[in-house]
């Protein structure tokens, strides 16, 4: 008992250390890992604001069209942190439903994919060239001919 | 000599190899895509064999290719879909390419609410959550889809049919229903209708026009899903003693004609001597079927039709009816952040009518269903546990009944358990790796055609799977 009740504030300092280490890996982890996600379009189209509906008629293909009559082009950096990150934060449903979805579309015949692309550049030049296109990136700075989109 | 076959095949690979260099799916252009797959497995079975002779060693034979292309023709609401897969599968499958599906697809209304439209040409069958991309391994949730439901003994009939279809979904909030009606012609498969019965039948099997028809409700963009499909595949059988005589023949001695003593009776009728011994001679062949042996004797011997003379000597029968194949599949899936379970429950009742032969109006229920569960440990890895059943007839579980009835069959064919432990890893959105263990209990599955002595196989055996998988 004594040697106990010596010990205590030693137990209190080393819990109070891990607490500190914890909070400051789950920061640096985050940090590391999280992107921000940004929704980018066409900047001729005159939409502003999308709904999560929408989004995700979207993104499960089965929406073709913007509300205008343009043919809707989804393209995808092939990025699979980024996906999870968008999928949690914008679509609220899991990346293994949304690429389910994707291969049974594919592989049935009956519908496409987004088409992918393999870096910020080429999925920022695509959707500045092409009037329908939508996508998402990690980072925004002023680019021509692109806007971003809220989520409603 | 490089035969037709070897160089389509070859064709083949070398058109894949190109294409996958490029991007992920080829644009051709803004909208026509090509996609590709391929894959190899290797097997290990401690008895019976699965796709290849795997009994105790290592069967190579299960090899997966496909090469995709669809886009809009004329306006984005007319699109075109095919598919070359090339498959081997033990003896079910060679490896030769063919054609999986190629149909039309057209939408008569497509906008954020509904979308309707009519498939015509080769369309993939939509029986329950998988069997639409049976053969793609990205589709499926392991090496092999739950063979009580995706049997590969009635693969080939199955897999797509050529017909039309009329698909709609509904949306509303983050729900929405899904539709499908076929009415189509099967691609029949005699040997694969043979493996539903389970033993060889004599006669005739013709597949006739048939209906499929698919419900499924989904809720929260996907997040469940709830499904039922209603096939009826519809067969008319005919079997007449001519059959009956070809069919006894097809085993290894030949009762039937040495029972019908043919030369005996052409003598009784005054045919030359010349004949009766070449028609003998003809006939004592071991080596090709008696379908053939009597083809080429009509052949040789112009003066004579063998086929009228054997049936009038034949018992004149002629047995005429309708065999319904009629399957209910009622399915579910549910995911979370890092599990997604699925279970399927069918009922296939083949119903014989219309025969005259009262006693041979009977209807079978066969009963198969499965659970299971992905769980999506990682980015990178999926494990994978099912368990799988399979009753080749619900009032008799334990196969006593068909033991009686098919002396020929081992009890155990009557029916299969099989419990699944695997995982998955997905090195990239391209490249993934397979491994899956099986442990199995009766033998209903297996195909007939890689275990021809059946009566040989074991009610229990194990199987090791691992398969490797590549896409664009």
């Amino acid at each position: 008992m004594h040697f106990s009740l010596n010990l205590r504030p030693q137990v209190r300092l080393w819990k109070e250390t891990l607490r500190c280490m914890a909070v400051g890996l789950i920061f640096t982890l985050s940090g590391q890992f999280s992107h921000s996600i940004e929704l980018v379009v066409n900047d001729e189209l005159p939409q502003q604001v999308i709904s999560r509906q929408e989004l995700l008629a979207i993104y499960t293909m089965r929406q073709r069209h913007w509300p205008d009559g343009t043919p809707i082009t989804v393209f995808m950096l092939d990025n699979s942190e980024l996906l999870k990150q968008f999928c949690k934060k914008r679509l609220k449903i899991f990346p293994h439903q949304l690429r389910t979805r994707w291969d049974r579309l594919v592989y049935s015949g009956t519908g496409n994919a987004p088409s992918e692309v393999f870096s910020e550049d080429e999925l920022i030049r695509k959707i500045a060239n092409n009037r329908g296109a939508i996508g998402f990136i990690s980072r925004i700075e002023d680019y021509d001919h692109i806007k971003t989109i809220s989520v409603r | 000599m490089i035969t037709s076959k070897q160089f389509l095949y070859a064709s083949f690979l070398i058109a894949f190899g190109a294409l996958s260099l490029q991007a992920w799916a080829y644009d051709l252009n803004k909208d026509w895509r090509i996609h590709g797959f391929l894959a190899q497995a290797a097997i290990y079975t401690d008895d019976n064999n699965y796709f290849g002779p795997s009994d105790d060693d290592i069967s190579t034979e299960f090899f997966e290719a496909g090469l995709a292309l669809n886009g809009s023709l004329f306006s984005d609401s007319l699109r075109f879909s095919t598919q070359l897969l090339a498959r081997d599968a033990g003896a079910n499958d060679d490896g030769s390419p063919s054609f999986d599906y190629t149909f039309l697809s057209y939408d008569i209304v497509n906008n954020a609410q509904w979308r309707t439209g009519l498939r015509l040409g080769r369309i993939p069958s939509q029986m329950g959550l998988y069997n639409a991309t049976r053969d793609v391994p990205f589709t499926r949730p392991g090496i092999l889809l739950p063979q009580s439901i995706y049997g590969e003994t009635v693969r080939n009939s199955r897999f797509a049919h050529d017909g039309l279809q009329w698909y709609g979904t509904w949306n509303f909030d983050l729900d929405r229903i899904i539709w499908r009606l076929d009415y189509y012609r099967p691609l029949s498969d005699g040997s694969e209708t043979d493996d539903i019965f389970l033993v060889p039948l004599p006669g005739d099997i013709d597949s006739e026009d048939s209906w499929m028809a698919q419900v499924i409700y989904e809720w929260d963009g996907g997040t469940g899903k709830i499904g039922l499909t209603y096939e009826l595949w519809k067969n008319t059988y005919q079997l007449t003693g001519y059959d009956l005589f070809e069919f006894a023949n097809s085993f290894q001695y030949d009762p039937a004609v040495e029972a019908l003593d043919l030369p005996t009776k052409l003598r009784d009728q005054h045919v030359p001597e010349i004949i009766v011994s070449l028609i003998s001679d003809e006939l004592s062949r071991t080596d090709i079927p008696i379908s053939e042996r009597i083809e080429n004797i009509d052949a040789s011997i112009p003066n004579v039709d063998v086929t009228a003379l054997v049936n009038s000597f034949l018992p004149t029968i002629n047995l005429k009816g309708d065999i319904d194949i009629a399957s209910s599949l009622l399915s579910a899936e549910y995911n979370w952040q890092q599990l997604t379970f699925t279970a399927e429950y069918m009922v296939r009742r083949i119903v014989n009518k219309k025969f005259e032969t009262a006693f041979l109006n009977k209807t079978i229920e066969q009963e198969a269903y499965f659970v299971q569960t992905v769980y999506h440990a990682a980015n990178r890895w999926d494990l994978i546990i099912r368990h799988d059943r399979f009753y080749y007839d619900k009032e008799d579980l334990s196969g006593q009944d068909f033991r009686k009835n098919l002396p020929s069959m081992p009890q155990h064919r009557a029916f299969a358990f099989d419990t699944t432990l695997g995982v998955s890893y997905h090195h990239n959105s391209r490249f993934m790796g397979r491994l899956e263990w099986h442990h199995v209990k009766g033998t209903i599955w297996l195909p007939i055609n890689d275990n021809p002595e059946i009566l040989l196989t074991k009610k229990y055996w194990n199987m090791v799977a691992l398969q490797a998988a590549y896409r664009f």
